[in-house]
């Protein structure tokens, strides 16, 4: 996991890495520091404020963890598609796999590279944090352990999502198609839901629907990818445990499928031909229910129309995905 | 030293290398010839783990390669781009090779690079395409692996610095007992610096032979015949019509040169030289078209 | 100083022993005069190191060169050519090599025996100066 020549070789290749620290920085403080920077006037009646509602009330009105977890995505999704994507062309990818490595050790180094730095960042920002809030006029309301539990929240949901984005990596041939599918694998579960949902209700009404159906629990399941939870605004039942088996389980598999890399397959959309029957499946499916949904939505006539469109689709995804499986992309 | 067994690779549901067997030991210069398109880069990719075969194996002194990485702390891959250090300075390659490879020299790296006059702070990126070649080879001579894999390593290069590259190449079998697989187009440079030839074709190993063998095995004619050319005998298997100007007929004879050369003295030919073989010749006669008269 | 021609006939190592030959029958090489390391051959005429051992190991064979053990290898005393029968003999069949040829180009032994008097003349010049 802390092989010196590999952290050499991903710290080299991932040039903009100390901007982690620099965007978790702004991230956690930037709204604290506002409050604090603020005009006299504006700070005694935000005290007074505060105040009278309770202590954890500044905590709540400044907090940022929403703001920096966006933010670090954003900078995790262009880390984790420089360490795996783009490897895969321009002979970087031969360069790594003719190491005296084994392949495994490659991607978890790989791995704990981000992971160390996230975390790094976040406890520094962290700290700068809470002497910010213990300097300030509102250091009264000083609690640590809500400091601590925000860059837990951060830390566990990024990590969350870095690894679905490097497992995404280890099964797609190139940046833009390990992009596209880390997104779309991390909101696809609502989507879906979204897309199933019509389906039924246009087939069977929406009034037979709601009644037979657990929606809470249904949706807590399709809710199943942290960062979606997250974005959800379901984080007061927040639990670290789901989070954490998440990542290791993305961690567990992406390290299984990067030893059977095949990279005769870079360029192309997916890596492993045995995935494409089950992409194949699975596009031509929500394709077809996308295409149901337009129909309808489009002419607003029901169920004959959203079979119109359910077949136009699922056709044309259908032999779309023939041609584009076949195509070698260059990014 | 390296023991390739009976490699199979598919690629696209293609078979790009078909039962590719060879060895080779140590301080061996190998060159792997083949047209363009016959699996020699695949070839040596699977060689150095990057890509894995369908089946067979590549050991490294007894180990698999696949299986222990290890053994590849004493093989080094240089592609013929060396595009993957594009961004590093030498300095930096250097010492990202250096944790790499135990016994990487850096006292070589450094009285090499200043033989050369070459930069070591300026990023890879920015040297001319000799340059570039040069450095690759300095780093790669540097790290004291034993066997070093080229992919065209003079290509597009001037004439000076490939005699540079091509004399350091050979000085450092010399030295160091080195092995070398050299995939190349330029057969005249194998035919001075190479031991042994492999030449692929179709995914297979064509021809696998030793310099000195094809000097001994192989005789090349110019033949003019007094009256018609006699059928029977150029249609000997062991006989391949190399070309033929007007009634000149350059010919190339496998095995049994001597034997062969008399039956066509006999026939009283009214021209008989005898010219050098060249790789290219061979070349022709194992992988062209399949040409006999 | 060595030059390897890839046009001709003869093999690589049999054009290093030639030339080496020629180089100290001229005088260019002298007798106790340091040759370069195989390493070093090989580098200055771009030719494979196992060539050019096999061409500096038939060199001591028949005694014109010596390696002097951790010094390097050196030219040897050329007193007199050794006569060895073997190397009488294979000197031998390329002569007859050469009579064939010569019948075939038509070419007689007035000229042969010219053109021979005109190389022996062109060497003794050499280790005359």
């Amino acid at each position: 996991m802390f092989n010196k020549a590999l952290w050499i070789k991903e710290w080299k290749q991932n040039g903009l890495l100390w901007l982690m620290p620099i965007l978790a920085f702004f991230g956690v403080t930037s709204t604290r520091l506002s409050y604090v920077m603020d005009s006299e006037n504006s700070k005694l009646m935000n005290l007074k404020m505060f105040q009278e509602q309770g202590a954890d009330s500044f905590y709540l009105a400044t907090n940022n963890t929403y703001g920096t977890i966006i933010m670090l995505v954003v900078f995790l999704c262009w880390l984790g598609v420089n360490q795996i994507g783009a490897e895969r062309k321009n002979l970087m990818n031969d360069f790594t796999f003719s190491l005296p490595y084994k392949r495994w050790e490659i991607y978890l180094n790989k791995f704990t590279v981000g992971f160390v730095t996230l975390a790094a960042s976040l406890v520094i920002a962290t700290i700068i944090d809470m002497a910010i809030v213990l300097f300030s006029p509102f250091g009264m309301f000083f609690s640590p352990s809500i400091h601590i539990y925000e860059a837990v929240v951060c830390l566990s949901i990024l990590t969350a999502f870095y690894s679905s984005l490097l497992l995404v990596g280890t099964m797609t041939g190139g940046s833009s198609m390990q992009l596209l599918l880390t997104i779309i694998f991390n909101l696809f579960p609502v989507l879906f839901a979204g897309l199933v949902l019509y389906f039924v209700e246009v087939n069977f009404g929406a009034e037979n629907f709601l009644p037979n159906m657990d929606f809470g629990n249904m949706f807590m399941m399709l809710y199943s990818t942290p960062f979606l939870m997250y974005l959800g605004h379901i984080y007061p039942e927040f639990s670290v445990i789901p989070v954490i088996l998440y990542s290791v389980v993305c961690l567990g598999l992406g390290t299984f499928l990067y030893n059977r890399s095949k990279l005769e397959n870079n360029g192309k959309m997916l890596l492993f031909a045995k995935l494409e029957t089950i992409f194949h499946f699975g596009v031509t499916i929500c394709f077809a229910l996308l295409g149901g949904m337009f129909a309808v939505v489009v002419s607003e006539e029901t169920i004959l129309h959203y079979y119109i469109g359910f077949i136009i689709f699922g056709l044309l995804a259908f032999f779309g995905f023939n041609y584009i499986k076949k195509v070698r992309f260059k990014g | 030293m390296l023991n390739v067994k009976q490699i199979t690779k598919m690629i696209d549901n293609r078979m790009i290398l078909d039962k590719v067997s060879f060895q080779v030991s140590a301080g061996v210069i190998v060159g792997l010839v083949g047209r363009n398109g016959t699996g020699k880069t695949t070839l040596l990719r699977t060689i150095m783990g990057i890509l894995d075969p369908e089946g067979g194996t590549i050991e490294f002194e007894g180990k698999s390669v696949h299986n222990f990485p290890e053994t590849k702390q004493q093989m080094l891959y240089v592609p013929d781009s060396p595009e993957a250090i594009h961004m590093y300075t030498p300095d930096e390659c250097a010492r990202l090779y250096q944790a790499i490879y135990p016994k990487f020299d850096h006292n070589n790296y450094e009285t090499l690079m200043e033989r050369f006059e070459l930069p070591r702070r300026k990023k890879i990126r920015t040297f001319s395409k000799g340059m570039k070649a040069l450095v690759s080879l300095i780093l790669a001579f540097s790290t004291r692996v034993s066997l070093i894999l080229l992919d065209e390593p003079t290509n597009g290069i001037d004439p000076i610095v490939k005699k540079q590259v091509l004399s350091m190449i050979v000085e450092e079998s010399a030295e160091r007992q080195v092995s070398f697989i050299i995939s190349t187009h330029q057969l005249e440079e194998l035919e001075r610096i190479a031991d042994q030839i492999i030449m692929m074709k179709n995914g297979g190993v064509e021809v696998q032979t030793s310099i000195m063998d094809t000097e001994e095995r192989f005789a090349k004619v110019q033949v003019v015949f007094s009256g018609e050319a006699p059928q029977e005998l150029l249609n000997l298997p062991r006989i391949y019509l190399l070309g033929q100007v007007g009634r000149v007929y350059t010919l190339l004879i496998e095995d049994e040169t001597d034997k062969t050369l008399n039956e066509i003295k006999e026939v009283k030919p009214l021209l008989l030289e005898k010219l050098p073989v060249d790789l290219e010749d061979l070349f022709i006669m194992k992988l062209g078209g399949g040409k006999h008269v | 100083m060595i030059v390897i021609n890839e046009r001709s006939p003869s093999p690589i190592y049999e054009q290093i022993i030639q030339q080496i030959k020629e180089l100290i029958l001229r005088g260019v090489l002298l007798e106790g005069e340091k040759l370069p390391s195989v390493r070093e051959m090989s580098g200055l005429i771009v030719v494979n190191p196992n060539t050019v051992s096999k061409a500096y190991q038939e060199l001591e064979r028949q005694g014109v060169i010596e390696t002097l053990r951790g010094k390097g290898t050196f030219v040897a005393k050329q007193q007199s050519p050794r006569m060895e029968k073997e190397r009488m003999q294979k000197f031998r069949e390329a002569l007859k090599q050469v009579a064939i040829e010569a019948t075939y180009l038509g070419i007689d032994s007035a000229q042969l025996q010219k053109w021979l008097e005109e190389y022996m003349m062109e060497l003794r010049g050499g280790t005359d100066a």
